[in-house]
């Protein structure tokens, strides 16, 4: 029987290598400098930060939400109260970048910092712009530029498929999704949920801010939440919810009454934007 | 782009600087992580720049509950004092298009501290093997000129098998007095570049590679480890079973080392 078209039966699959190809660097001198990533502070926050002694924005917990499920759980348990964007992290321009600071949306693809009205040291990040891994470092270094981090906790919320999850356990027999913790060697207390065990790592922007405490010794903690499904939806960002009873967010949260309503329009607004053809 | 954990940064001038390449098979990395644990090294610092990607995890070094938390993060340094060795863990790849500045930093750095000599431990792609390199030892090595006297001595006395020059251009006639022989390293990461540039710069470096290819390369990692542990004598070795042998050494696996190739099986799979 003739095989279909398109049948890919004794096709050549090359193995993918961890080796690095000597020749893919390009050669000296042709090298274009790499792009970096920008902070825009607001006009209020501008004039914050001439007027401040130190040229910083005083901060005594800094919550770093990355990804649709980390930032939908800030957004609703904690961002629900009257708050005012700080600055935007912009990385890279292509069509969906935004860089002004009127689109608000919490589905769009923003990196804005917020500050609680009622607790103005608490400075919020939500970051749902997928950062180029060449721009992170400067990223993690523009975040912290100028933010007093002398006395403060550092939070970081993100997300991963628990594909991604190694463990000896068969992933049938544990309960998705689910969390996992690490923290600097500063941060003195544990955290809510078990460590990330050996062998898992974690890696991108989560852990260029982790590595950024953790060399420069700040207290931070990194709350993991691996998912089984690649579209936003309730039960992952509820799996979050154990970390409002640690440092540095127990002490800034205030109760939601409409959490659930907020947590529906959510995902119906993230949703729409899941169509494959769209 | 080195940031030190002590208190007072403390990396004695003439130490030798143990150093990984990203390449095939990721051996020159399993290789440091078995030196490092055996020794029971401890961090002293990072190599923190944005030459490298971020990775983070617990303590891939771990013995016990207590020491499992602490954090890991993607470059790290570490220190024996009792074996005047520095050694540089590199977990995540280069950030593409960074290589031959972090080339530049990583000589620099060595440089600064003074370190009496640099061992990078690398792999090379084994289907790129000439006819002479199929049989035999797949361990080779390679001396930049600085070193060439006393380390070319003990190379010779171990009977070790230096990295075979290979034609620059095939089949294309050469004339006389043009160079025409190189190094070939193909799956070696930054290997040949950083070689070609510590000779021009007169920096001691010595390359140890193994021929292999991906997949299991634990043992590959024990075999560069016992090859370098042949010279540094860094672990004591018992003799080998059978002449011309590696003696083999007493390596402790650190507990990263678990489910290298992904998680268990789902039973309900059959």
């Amino acid at each position: 029987m003739a095989a279909p078209l398109g049948c890919g039966y004794g096709d050549l699959v090359l193995a993918s290598s961890r080796a690095v190809d000597d020749e893919e660097e390009e050669e000296e001198g042709s090298q274009t400098p790499s792009p970096s990533a920008v902070l825009r502070w607001s006009a209020q926050a501008k004039q914050e930060i001439s007027e401040s002694p130190n040229d910083c924005i005083e901060c005594s917990a800094l919550i770093v939400a990355i990804g649709p499920v980390a930032t939908g759980f800030i957004h609703t348990y904690l961002l629900h109260q009257e708050t005012e964007i700080l600055g935007m992290i912009g990385s890279g321009l292509s069509e969906d970048t935004c860089n002004t600071f009127e689109q608000t949306s919490p589905a769009d693809a923003t990196c804005f910092l917020h500050r609680l009205k009622s607790a103005p040291s608490v400075i919020f990040c939500q970051c749902n712009v997928d950062v180029p891994p060449e721009m992170m470092f400067s990223w993690t270094q523009q975040l912290f530029s100028c933010i007093n981090i002398r006395n403060t906790y550092v939070g970081i919320l993100a997300s991963a498929p628990v594909s991604e999850y190694r463990s000896s356990i068969s992933l049938s027999d544990v309960t998705v999704p689910f969390l996992r913790g690490l923290k600097t060697n500063q941060f003195h207390g544990k955290p809510v949920c078990p460590y990330l065990e050996q062998p898992n790592t974690a890696k991108g922007l989560p852990a260029s801010v982790l590595t950024h405490c953790q060399v420069y010794r700040v207290p931070a903690v990194l709350y993991m939440c691996y998912s089984d499904s690649i579209y936003v939806e309730i039960p992952a960002i509820k799996a979050f919810l154990p970390v409002l009873k640690g440092t540095p967010f127990r002490d800034i949260v205030q109760e939601n009454p409409n959490a659930d309503i907020s947590l529906r329009k959510l995902v119906e607004l993230r949703a729409r934007q899941n169509n494959l053809y769209t | 782009m080195f940031v030190s954990c002590e208190k007072e940064p403390n990396i004695p001038r003439g130490y030798t600087l143990l150093l990984p390449a990203v390449s095939v098979g990721n051996v020159g990395q399993l290789a440091v992580d078995l030196i490092v644990h055996t020794l029971g090294m401890e961090r002293i610092g990072y190599l923190h720049t944005d030459c490298l990607l971020p990775m983070v995890g617990n303590n891939p070094f771990a013995t016990s509950l207590e020491d499992a938390s602490q954090l890991a993060t993607g470059t790290e340094v570490y220190r024996s004092v009792e074996k005047n060795l520095v050694a540089v863990q590199q977990r995540a790849p280069l950030v593409r298009g960074k290589q031959s500045e972090f080339r530049r930093r990583l000589l620099e750095w060595a440089k600064q501290c003074g370190f009496s000599r640099v061992v990078l431990l690398t792999s090379s792609h084994a289907y790129e093997r000439i006819d002479t390199q199929m049989t035999g030892t797949q361990l080779r090595y390679l001396l930049s000129p600085e070193l060439e006297k006393d380390v070319g001595r003990v190379a010779g006395e171990l009977k070790w098998t230096q990295l075979e020059r290979r034609k620059l251009y095939p089949g294309v006639e050469h004339r006389e007095g043009e160079e025409h022989m190189g190094v070939f390293i193909p799956g070696g990461g930054i290997t040949r570049k950083f070689y070609q540039e510590c000779c021009e710069a007169d920096f001691p470096l010595a390359v140890l590679l193994t021929f292999c290819a991906e997949g299991d390369n634990i043992p590959d990692a024990f075999s560069l480890a016992n090859y370098v542990n042949q010279w540094l004598q860094l672990v004591p070795s018992r003799k080998a079973g059978s002449k011309g042998a590696t003696p083999q050494t007493e390596w402790k696996i650190p507990s990263s080392w678990t489910l290298l190739f992904g998680s268990a099986y789902p039973p309900d799979l059959y």
